[in-house]
């Protein structure tokens, strides 16, 4: 006796197919070059646009106007505006920034030396977001469901909305002021011959805000997971509280914190911006900061160009690691 | 995940687009009378206080006093009236910044679907890609562009806020676009700015109210971040940020300048998060549902009442439920003292309305009663498991298993079905993985499934329903339970498909001798299917007919009559098969 | 002198604040580890007097490593650190030999100076006459573009002439300049070694070894990071200051960036640092219950109010109205503000540590603001600018916004960051009437601030911001630099200063402090109020 219908047959789409994976990273490449294409327009366009006239502050105070002139012959300002644009491609197709008059130095030197302080901090924060949001965030979530412990449910709820409140330099200072002004346990700020612990203060800074929106999400998301069917399956499997959370509340969380772990860390590259000036870490962010200071416009463009195709990255990292961890994704499920 | 990256990180719910009334709760109360009466008391103090807030005065850098709660800086300001009045202007800026960055937003987003499709396609790219900048950088370069000021920093915040609602807009418009109402709508010639102000906007409400809260939280925080790198606004006008800014190098010798414009960051900043919280609950009723204290989910002893009749005669039924009560944490009784068996390899059919209590029989059997709901009989054994004792998880798995009627959604969503499958196997038998692939193949095999290799490698999403069901079964028939629950199992399933999964429950009871409790509203499968049945009506039996009385139509109590009555008899085929 | 051989001795931190602290980079792992007891993993870092190394920050990077084109106090302090100036600043306003080890001034527009025979660049070539003098003609040649120039030799034209075998350079000038001397103090005037004239762009980058005549090298430039500079080990042409200098030199200098005063004044404290720079008084009063650092105090700069005089403007031939200005102007009020009464108010554009400025108050209007509303609650339309560079500047042009708006007046007030400020008033045409200016002397004579506000405008290639119309002004500031004799020329500069009340061209407000902060181990030397960073050492009494 056949029973089985049509219907009862996997349908054969996607199913861990070669052309998949191939179509999902395509998409996600051209998605890529559409930001780095916009970055590069945007970041052309925008900068000049920024007032004060870069070639006086090239020049500096004392500078006379023969020498303001002459200036900007050098930095290619008095060429009309589409060959320098042809210029400025030109020159980021051979890697090259342009040149930074504050700093006498290519930009693409000072971008490679401050890079590695923006992305060690931005993803050393991300693990210790990931690392302590999750776990807190699920174990909050699984003691709040059903609406029990109500006293835990708003301690917490109203605990990270306060602290995620603060604004960063200002949790940052008073991190200064705790552990390195009175405890004394903890660098201040940036020491170049221990920039390992020195960046503990500042990812901390960096991480505690977004360790409190995550975990209201992780919470949130867990009391969801926690009604869904699947779970009742599980328990009906008598797989044990463990199993259950690790398999099958979990990854089905990831989803959503991996979502929005990627909005984070994009959000970081950002928030960088001021918690690198308290604790004067040569990252990016202090970067753009100084330059946008001292009108250095080509630096404003190589650093702006940078940070936004790092973003874009971050972002297509997070969509690849969504792939992985939920298929649906990648099969166009999205948007 | 569309739905999660719109939320900018801060209060991320999932947008219900059910339009209806605001519930209140206590977050949003909080909220709203915190950004109230804070909103109220710095527009008095912008209106009066003006003149101790930015005129000179000889008491200059004054600790705090009666006159001077938060004492005077280097001009003899009061910083009390100082932070008062810029938290004024803080407000004033965050809420022109948010109501600009809503409008052009929304706007944006919901164009974009009422355009031609190129247009939409195209412009949703530019969308996606102009999100993936982040924000603060996006304004910092904008706040460098436009210059220190106030409607500077305004304009920049909004910018640099509108791709992030533009993509929620454009995702919710997205969504609701393909439902029937919109699709009528559209196909009734109804104009686009009709469409939108009618039909798409009041569906968007709350996710975009909540997209409201964070975008004002974010943006306060913004500005004042923008304030403390030196580009934002510029003194002599001032807000929060300039303050917090201007007061944050004296932390270390005059902490006090600090105190004022942080707290009112603070409290401006909270009391949206709040509003934003509550109006994310208030959407998503699975969440933060007000229920009473519920303890943990029991299964107690219980006396026998005396009113009951004496003890039956000890029975060899491999299940057997005597006087199972179950109750709500209140005390509540919700199924009113049940008793039954069911025997070797015998179908019981239960039957009853929703909210008759069949469920919650058969969940108290498989110990899996939820939250705050309490059991307690005087009897429940499962093959000689006591269940109103202590038992293992491998007792229970051995003894009971479950199937659920099947909305897509009792496989975990992110495992292969293999994973899944052999998850019993290798817990509770110690299989290891290939033993376990190898019987649970055997299984598919023999619950039909046509290329089980294939089923396993796959993702719940990419199989039928039927296939699901079928694979739920093999799965629950993996352990080899005494007693099989199968809770509105077809229920979901299209009739062929649903004809095909009763089949196999038939097969079951033929090739072993598992006790099955076949929970269904439809008296017409359980009258195909099962030996017994049981009706069941507000937690109690009122009927137990055999299969053979249910089919000749031999009841007695009203209710029956009346479910049988209202069963269409389309799909039956009486006699056949039997 | 040779260099510092002695191994350093083993100190071990003497206070409970310095507190060692993990040298190695395992910072995420170690944080982990330790946990709650992040004491445990607690250990300082080595200081100088360990190491030999000075660990301090500039609050920008270095503009240029070529001394000609240096810009910014911060970039100046570089140059004296890498290139040796003819003569060099010692206390009491007096000059001493560097290169130069006697100079002769012949006249106000002739002077000789004798170069000593045992300095070498740090290639190896021995600086000789022709090398000085390549080097001064450089900076005098007007396609090097100096703004220094006509800081050092004045407007006129300048004649450099060598002659090795005498070891003497011989320097002419066409207009009379007696400040000549001090601006060969001034590290701008720094020696560039034949190697670094040689590669103009390299030496701006610091990357020619061979430039630097000065006792460090550059030996590490991560712009946008953080420098390293080394103590050259054949360096020996180290001046004789009036108080001989005692400790060694440091070996080796990190120097990082970074803007935030606060920042800088906790990394001090944690001894991650051994010398700061604070303008802001409230980071310099976080030092005051520590004994063990050392402060040093001096006014960097100078702040008054300049008028911008063009025609068409509010203040142009409006002595009456300049002077209401003034009256409305409390300076002390301004003081409180701009240092936290940390430093004095002035009675001319210099600080009265220097030569020849005024010390008579009764020159200045009286703080009057119901005079000055009379006339000022008619003006209109005024812009003032102020500099948003620290919280300083920013809040002393607050003070005169509200200063001028209470007593009536109609005023603007656009906030600009610091090369903005300066392109804007640098810049002849442009829209502004009022500015108080942070005038940064750094020859060290009164004469280098007054042309600031007398003589060629900006736009005629002189330093004048206002633009200001002071035949009177310019004779005696001319005849001041002509005069060879102290008395005559300070009679000159008297009678220039006295111009500027008169007309009221200027309102004399306060002095910048600076404060140097270092280090127990660390000293500097301070000649009335210049810092000397080249006088850095380790170990002294």
């Amino acid at each position: 006796m056949t029973t089985t219908t049509a219907t009862d047959r996997p349908r054969a789409r996607r199913v861990r197919g070669g052309s998949s994976w191939t179509s999902f990273a395509l998409r996600r490449l051209g998605g890529l070059a559409g930001v780095v294409v916009v970055a590069v327009v945007v970041t052309f366009v925008i900068v000049p646009l920024i007032p004060g006239d870069p070639a006086v502050s090239a020049a500096g105070p004392d500078a006379t106007v023969d020498q303001i002139a002459r200036v900007r012959a050098q930095l290619g300002l008095d060429q009309p505006m589409f060959d320098r644009f042809l210029d400025y491609v030109g020159g980021l197709l051979q890697g090259d920034l342009g040149h930074s008059f504050s700093l006498n130095a290519p930009v693409s030197d000072v971008v490679l030396r401050r890079l590695p302080f923006t992305a060690a901090l931005a993803f050393g924060a991300l693990l210790v977001v990931l690392a302590v949001a999750v776990p807190l965030g699920m174990a909050v979530g699984a003691l709040t469901r059903g609406g029990r412990r109500r006293r835990l449910d708003s301690a917490f709820g109203y605990t990270t909305a306060f602290v995620a409140a603060i604004p960063p330099y200002v949790l940052a200072t008073l991190l200064v002021l705790l552990f390195a002004v009175t405890l004394q346990v903890l660098p201040p700020a940036y020491t170049r011959s221990q920039p390992g612990v020195s960046m503990l203060l500042p990812a901390l800074a960096l991480s505690i805000p977004s360790i409190c929106l995550i975990a209201r999400v992780v919470r949130r998301e867990t009391a969801v997971v926690l009604e869904q069917d699947y779970l009742r399956t599980a328990r009906g499997w008598r797989l044990g509280t463990v199993r259950t959370a690790l398999r099958y509340a979990l990854p089905n969380l990831l989803t959503s914190t991996l979502t929005l772990s990627g909005i984070i860390l994009v959000g970081m590259l950002g928030g960088a911006i001021s918690v690198e000036t308290v604790f004067s870490w040569p990252g990016l962010g202090l970067g753009v900061v100084n330059a946008v200071a001292t009108k250095d416009y080509p630096l404003v463009q190589g650093i702006v160009l940078v940070l936004a195709v790092l973003s874009a990255l971050m972002t297509m990292l997070v969509d690849i690691l969504l792939g992985i961890v939920d298929p649906r994704v990648r099969g166009g499920h999205h948007g | 995940m569309a739905e999660l990256t719109q939320q900018a990180g801060t209060a991320p719910a999932t947008p219900v687009s059910r339009p209806g009334r605001l519930r209140w709760n206590a977050a949003l109360i909080a909220g709203t009378v915190l950004l109230v009466v804070t909103g109220v008391v710095v527009t008095i103090a912008a209106l009066t206080m003006l003149e101790s807030a930015e005129g000179l005065s000889p008491d200059i850098a004054q600790p705090a006093s009666a006159a001077h709660w938060l004492g005077t800086d280097d001009f003899g300001r009061d910083l009390f009236a100082r932070a008062l009045v810029g938290a004024q202007a803080s407000l004033l800026m965050a809420l022109a910044a948010t109501a600009i960055s809503m409008t052009a937003g929304v706007l944006i987003g919901t164009a974009i679907w009422t355009a031609p499709r190129r247009v939409r396609e195209f412009a949703l790219r530019i969308v996606e890609i102009t999100v993936s900048y982040p924000e603060l950088l996006v304004a910092v370069v904008l706040a460098a562009i436009l210059g220190a000021g106030r409607w500077q920093l305004v304009v920049a915040v909004a910018l640099a806020n509108i791709p992030a609602t533009a993509r929620l807009a454009a995702n919710l418009s997205g969504s609701i676009h393909q439902r029937d109402f919109v699709t009528t709508a559209r196909l009734t010639g109804v104009p686009r700015r009709a469409l939108i102000s009618r039909h798409l906007l009041p569906n968007m409400a709350e996710p975009l109210l909540i997209q409201v809260a964070a975008a004002f939280s974010t943006g306060l925080v913004a500005m004042s971040a923008l304030s403390f790198v030196g580009l934002g606004v510029q003194t002599p006008d001032y807000d929060l940020g300039r303050l917090l800014a201007d007061a944050l190098p004296a932390i270390y010798s005059r902490p006090i300048e600090v105190v004022g414009p942080t707290l009112l960051i603070l409290v401006l900043s909270i009391g949206a998060m709040l509003i934003g919280d509550g109006l994310a609950a208030a959407a998503d009723p699975r969440v933060n549902r007000t229920a009473p204290r519920t303890p943990p989910a029991t299964t107690e002893p219980r006396q026998r009442d005396s009113a009951d009749a004496p003890e039956p005669a000890e029975s060899s039924a491999p299940v057997q439920v005597r006087d199972l009560v179950v109750r709500r944490a209140d005390g509540t009784p919700l199924v009113h003292g049940v008793s039954f068996d069911i025997g070797r390899g015998e179908i019981l059919g239960v039957v009853g309305e929703s909210g008759s209590g069949k469920s919650l029989t058969a969940l108290s059997l498989s110990r899996l009663l939820p939250e705050g709901l309490t059991a307690e009989a005087s009897r429940l054994r499962v093959a000689g498991v006591d269940l109103l004792g202590r038992t293992t998880r491998r007792e229970l798995a051995d003894a009971v298993a479950m199937i659920y009627q099947d909305p897509g959604t009792t496989f975990n969503p992110a495992l292969r079905m293999g994973s899944q499958l052999t998850e019993v196997l290798r817990v509770h038998r110690g299989k290891s993985a290939r033993e376990a692939r190898e019987i649970i193949t055997g299984l598919l095999e023999d619950v039909h499934i046509v290329d089980p290799p294939r089923l396993l490698r796959s993702h719940p999403y990419e199989l039928s329903g039927g296939m699901r069901q079928r694979a739920m079964i093999a799965a629950a028939l993996a352990a080899e339970p005494s007693l099989l629950i199968a809770d509105e199992p077809t229920t979901a399933l299209d009739v062929t498909v649903a004809a095909g999964i009763l089949r196999e429950l038939e097969r079951i009871r033929d090739e072993t001798d598992t006790a099955t409790l076949f929970i269904s509203h439809d008296l017409g499968v359980v009258e195909e299917l099962c030996d017994r049945v049981l009706v069941m009506k507000d937690g109690v039996i009122v009927e137990e007919l055999s299969a053979e009385q249910l089919r000749s139509g031999e009841v007695t109590d009203p209710y029956t009559r009346m479910l049988l009555e209202s069963v269409p008899r389309l799909s039956t085929t009486p006699g056949a098969g039997a | 002198m040779t260099p510092p051989s002695s191994p350093p001795s083993v100190r071990l931190p003497g206070r409970g604040r310095r507190r060692r602290r993990g040298t190695r980079a395992l910072a995420v792992v170690t944080a982990v580890v330790c946990g709650s007891a992040l004491a445990a993993c607690s250990t300082s870092t080595a200081g100088p007097a360990e190491t030999g190394t000075v660990r301090t920050v500039l609050n920008s990077d270095p503009s240029s490593f070529d001394p000609a084109q240096a810009q910014g106090q911060q970039t100046f302090q570089v140059a004296s650190l890498l290139y040796d100036t003819l003569l060099r600043r010692d206390s009491d306003a007096r000059l001493v030999g560097g290169l130069a080890t006697d100079w002769a001034t012949e006249s106000a527009s002739e002077f000789t100076f004798t170069i000593r025979d045992d300095a070498t660049c740090s290639d190896g070539t021995p600086i000789t006459a022709s090398v000085v003098a390549d080097s001064l003609r450089r900076l005098a040649d007007p396609a090097t573009e100096s703004t220094w120039k006509s800081l050092v030799f004045g407007l006129g034209d300048v004649d450099v002439a060598a002659d090795d075998r005498a070891s003497t350079v011989r320097i002419s000038l066409s207009e009379p300049f007696t400040t000549l001397p001090q601006g060969l103090a001034i590290p701008q005037s720094g020696i560039v070694c034949p190697a670094g004239i040689a590669d103009a762009e390299a030496l701006e980058a610091g990357s020619v070894a061979g430039a630097f005549s000065g006792p460090y090298t550059v030996q590490e430039a991560q712009q946008g990071l953080n420098y390293t500079f080394a103590l050259r080990e054949d360096y020996a042409a180290w001046p004789e200051f009036s108080t001989p200098l005692t400790g060694e030199p440091p070996r080796r200098l990190e120097i990082g960036v970074s803007t935030d005063q606060s920042t800088v004044a906790n990394q001090i404290l944690a001894g991650d640092l051994d010398l700061g720079q604070f303008a802001d008084p409230d980071a310099v009063k976080r030092f005051t219950a520590q004994p063990d650092l050392h402060q040093y105090q001096v006014i960097s700069a100078t702040a008054y109010v300049v008028f911008n005089q063009r025609e068409g403007r509010p203040f142009a031939g409006r002595p009456d109205l300049r002077r209401a200005v003034a009256q409305a102007i409390n300076q002390e009020a301004f003081n409180a503000i701009f240092t936290k009464r940390t430093a004095d108010v002035l009675t001319s554009v210099t600080p009265a540590s220097f030569r020849c400025t005024n010390t008579d108050r009764s020159l200045l209007p009286e703080h009057d603001p119901d005079a000055a509303s009379e006339l000022l609650s008619d003006v209109s339309g005024v812009q003032l600018i102020g500099n948003t560079a620290n919280r300083q500047f920013s809040g002393g042009a607050d003070y005169l916004f509200a200063a001028l708006t209470e007593a009536g007046a109609e005023v603007n007030m656009s906030k600009v960051d610091n090369a903005t400020f300066w392109s804007t008033i640098a810049e002849g045409g442009s829209d502004w009437d009022i500015v108080f200016l942070g005038d940064l002397n750094s020859v060290g004579a009164i004469s280098a601030s007054l042309d600031r506000v007398i003589g060629p405008s900006v736009e005629d290639g002189g330093r004048n911001y206002s633009a200001s119309d002071n035949p009177e002004g310019e004779a005696a500031l001319a005849e001041g630099l002509a005069s060879t004799d102290p008395e005559a020329q300070c009679d000159a500069f008297d009678r220039a200063q006295r111009t500027l009340f008169e007309r009221s061209d200027i309102v004399p407000l306060a002095g910048s402090p600076l404060t140097y902060v270092t280090g127990p181990d660390l000293t500097v030397s301070v000649f009335d109020d210049y810092v000397d960073l080249a006088t850095m050492r380790v170990g002294a009494e």
